[in-house]
């Protein structure tokens, strides 16, 4: 028997592990988006998830705090306000222990360094490097998208140069889905850039335990500020203390003391001291001392552990909660039609009347659905409406959105081609769905006297998905005077390639 | 040193160069692509080809990655201790295997323990009588041929309701192995805490003199969190959150 359990012990994960694939899965339930591609849009992704997962992941629920963070700097005020009390709210509550408990990219580290290698010893130099985290949460994930938002130009600088949980989670599972197949065109130096940094993490995590997570992530460094403050944790017993430093020896983090900056609360110190000094903070219905050494001194302590204990009970009833929530949570994103992934093709408007022979779709070739779109200004809404396959000259369809930094990269070289064109080239930029309001205020700053037309997308079904859009911005459909789309990109546009393509359609 | 110990280390090193030549192909195959000198040079076929060059470097990497992996879990290094789950249930086993002395003890600890001990002889016989019923039902169904006769042709049927009658046995054994296993545990854990309660008296220490300053940190952190959560949520600022998580960040993905 004790063979038996001696053998199988070391394939069994511990708690840690299994709480830390659970957090994986449950906030990655929409197994659907690996299928399709598509990301989930449900109302779930107003909510930042605690630890590092891009929310362009096509699993991912919720937003990622870092992106949404960098994200709120061009947005209004109030999305900084909503996003950084978020992250403060986490950062009081567990600290650090996110990064131990609840990151899906810390446990990816972690299986990594499992793999049978010499293994890089901490040391004074890892110390020092572990600083370099902090550099990188003041001048990538602060300072550059605050530079870039004065300029009105959302830069997401960590996500963009950066961060590999966004390659790994998002890149490489949309490129591997069939759906998404046409972003292979898109990919350039940035993405050569960004795959030689994740071999590169992937081949360090291997040797070096944690090596994101201690000398590079962001996140780690924000929550590491409130790692003593925090409510859920790791402390020292100071009275029991001997300063022995057998919990700092044993610890792979770059710890001076259990509960510091640097500790991510993984709970490996607590069995190693040998005056167990070393504690678990907050409320005890959910955290447990050592069961075998603690005593109690009162007399009715132990009465009423010689009944039913409620802890237990507790424990039992919140694993099965916890199953039934992660098997509810799959099922609910698996039937919830919140991805937008549905075309409808019964269109409001529809394409000309006189085309009838002609096949309606959004590829080349096919002549496009139409729709009347709310013409805005800068004053708002009008009461004008635009259909692109009925201006009767050549129309180019720009989807884009102030919170889309590509898109407002690209916007001046569609102004360009609008004025350069105007007598034979419609220039049509529609803002998507979301956060339409903030689309006023940025054409009245940068292109109040446009040749372009500016519209809102369509509230209910969505002109995006009709023409195709897989979820992506900037989005970019160039059709002929008949309404035919001669060009579909679903890339950024540089003015010369949309010279070259205005151009080839007006010499046919 | 030992065969194992000489193997585990040659395979530890051989896993460290795979690891670095997984790395190098993957490195040289997306610069291959990139620098093939056109405009757009990613493609599934350029993805392709690039990965067909360096396919047998790959395979034979991982093969050695997997092979050293699991040489390690099978044949661990000296003092690698076993953790989390099965760690309380080693513990117990050992505790198990050494009963305790109890006599000099006072009378009521040795009451209490004793009412332990027998609690857990009553599990042992009860565990046992449930496993040699169900052992019984399962042979005197799985060794009489008509249990599987199908019924009315319905062969498939017929096994399935075998196969449903064999999983019925074998949950209720489950659970009640479940059962054992958690009682037996809290039981020891109480035994123990009683000999300890009543060989020495400890005092739990209590962190003394937690400074008041902490306490109005962390009351103005949350306040602070709660008032700006609030503030996002009444002007609506969660709405750019939705917009930039609900869509493909191309550039956070490296597509462009």
């Amino acid at each position: 028997m004790k063979k038996f359990f001696k053998k199988i012990s070391r394939w069994l994960p511990s708690k840690r592990k299994l709480i830390q694939l659970y957090a994986a899965l449950l906030f990655n339930a929409n197994f659907k988006g690996f299928v399709s591609g598509r990301l989930y849009q449900g109302g779930m992704k107003n909510i930042c998830m605690p630890g590092l997962n891009c929310y362009s992941c096509p699993g991912a629920v919720n937003a990622c705090p870092l992106g949404s963070l960098q994200g709120s700097f061009s947005a209004d005020k109030s999305t900084l306000f909503y996003v950084g009390g978020i992250l403060l709210l986490y950062a009081f509550l567990f600290g650090r222990m996110i990064c131990g408990w609840l990151c899906p990219f810390g446990l990816v580290q972690e299986l990594l360094h499992k793999i049978k290698t010499p293994k890089l010893k901490k040391s004074r130099v890892t110390k020092v490097l572990s600083y370099l985290k902090y550099v990188i949460l003041v001048f990538f994930v602060v300072i550059v998208p605050l530079m870039y938002a004065f300029r009105d130009y959302p830069l997401p600088a960590f996500c963009k140069y950066i961060c590999p949980a966004g390659t790994l989670g998002g890149g490489i599972s949309l490129l591997a889905s069939k759906a998404q197949g046409s972003y292979f065109p898109s990919l350039g130096p940035l993405f050569t850039w960004k795959f030689l940094l994740l071999v590169s993490f992937i081949v360090a995590c291997v040797f070096i335990f944690r090596m994101f997570c201690r000398f590079v992530c962001p996140l780690g460094a924000l929550y590491s500020l409130f790692n003593k403050i925090s409510i859920f944790g790791i402390k020292v017993d100071k009275p029991k203390c001997t300063d022995c430093n057998l919990c700092v020896s044993k610890c792979e983090m770059d710890i001076r003391r259990p509960g510091d900056i640097e500790c991510i609360s993984c709970g490996e110190c607590v069995d190693v001291c040998p005056t167990k000094a070393i504690v678990w903070k907050g409320p005890k219905i959910f955290l447990k001392d050592n069961e075998i050494q603690s005593v109690s001194a009162d007399d009715n302590d132990t009465q009423k552990k010689n009944k039913l204990n409620p802890r237990m009970i507790t424990r039992l009833i919140s694993s099965i909660l916890l199953i039934a929530v992660l098997v509810g949570s799959a099922a609910f994103y698996w039937f919830d039609g919140a991805d937008n992934g549905v075309i409808d093709t019964a269109t409001p408007d529809s394409a000309t009347d006189d085309q009838a022979d002609v096949e309606k779709g959004y590829d080349v070739g096919k002549l496009c659905y139409g729709a009347a779109l709310t013409v805005i200004t800068k004053d708002g809404e009008t009461a004008n409406t635009v259909n692109p396959v009925k201006t009767g000259k050549i129309t180019v369809i720009n989807f884009w959105g102030t919170w889309c930094g590509p898109c407002v990269a690209e916007l001046p070289y569609f102004n360009q081609i609008a004025t350069e064109y105007a007598d034979k080239v419609t220039v049509i930029a529609i803002h998507s769905t979301m956060a339409q309001a903030t689309a006023p205020a940025y054409i009245a700053k940068h292109y109040p006297e446009s040749d372009m037309i500016f519209a809102n997308d369509l509230a209910s079904s969505g002109y995006y998905n009709l023409v195709g859009g897989m979820g992506g911005y900037p989005y970019t459909l160039i059709l002929d005077e008949n309404g035919i789309v001669k060009y579909k990109y679903d890339k950024s546009l540089h003015y010369e390639e949309l010279k070259n393509s205005v151009d080839a359609i007006l010499a046919e | 040193m030992k065969k194992t110990e000489l193997v585990r280390k040659i395979l530890n090193i051989l896993v460290s160069v795979a690891v670095f030549v997984l790395g190098a192909c993957f490195i040289y195959g997306c610069l291959s692509i990139y620098y093939t000198g056109e405009s757009s040079p990613y493609s599934l076929e350029s993805v392709g080809k690039a990965f067909s060059k360096i396919a047998i470097p790959v395979y034979i990497s991982v093969a050695v990655i997997v092979i050293g992996s699991v040489y390690g879990i099978i044949f661990p290094a000296e003092g690698e201790k076993p953790k989390g789950l099965i760690r309380d249930y080693k513990a117990i086993l050992l505790k198990l295997s050494k009963k305790k002395d109890i006599e000099s003890l006072d009378d009521e600890a040795k009451s209490l323990i004793i009412a332990e001990r027998n609690k857990r002889k009553i599990l042992r016989c009860a565990i046992a009588g449930v496993i040699t019923a169900s052992a019984l039902i399962f042979f005197s169904f799985a060794l009489n041929p008509n249990s599987f006769a199908p019924v009315s042709g319905d062969v498939t049927g017929s096994v399935k309701a075998a196969v449903i009658k064999t999983l019925v046995l074998f949950a209720i054994c489950s659970c009640f192995a479940v059962y054992y296993i958690y009682a037996v545990k809290k039981s020891i854990l109480k035994e123990t805490e009683l000999i300890k309660k009543a060989e020495n008296k400890k005092e739990i220490a209590e962190e003394a003199g937690k400074k008041d300053y902490v306490k109005y940190i962390r009351i103005a952190v949350l306040v602070i969190a709660v008032a700006a959560i609030v503030i996002g949520l009444l002007t609506g600022g969660y709405k750019d959150v939705l917009a930039k998580a609900a869509n493909i960040c191309k550039e956070c993905v490296g597509i462009g």
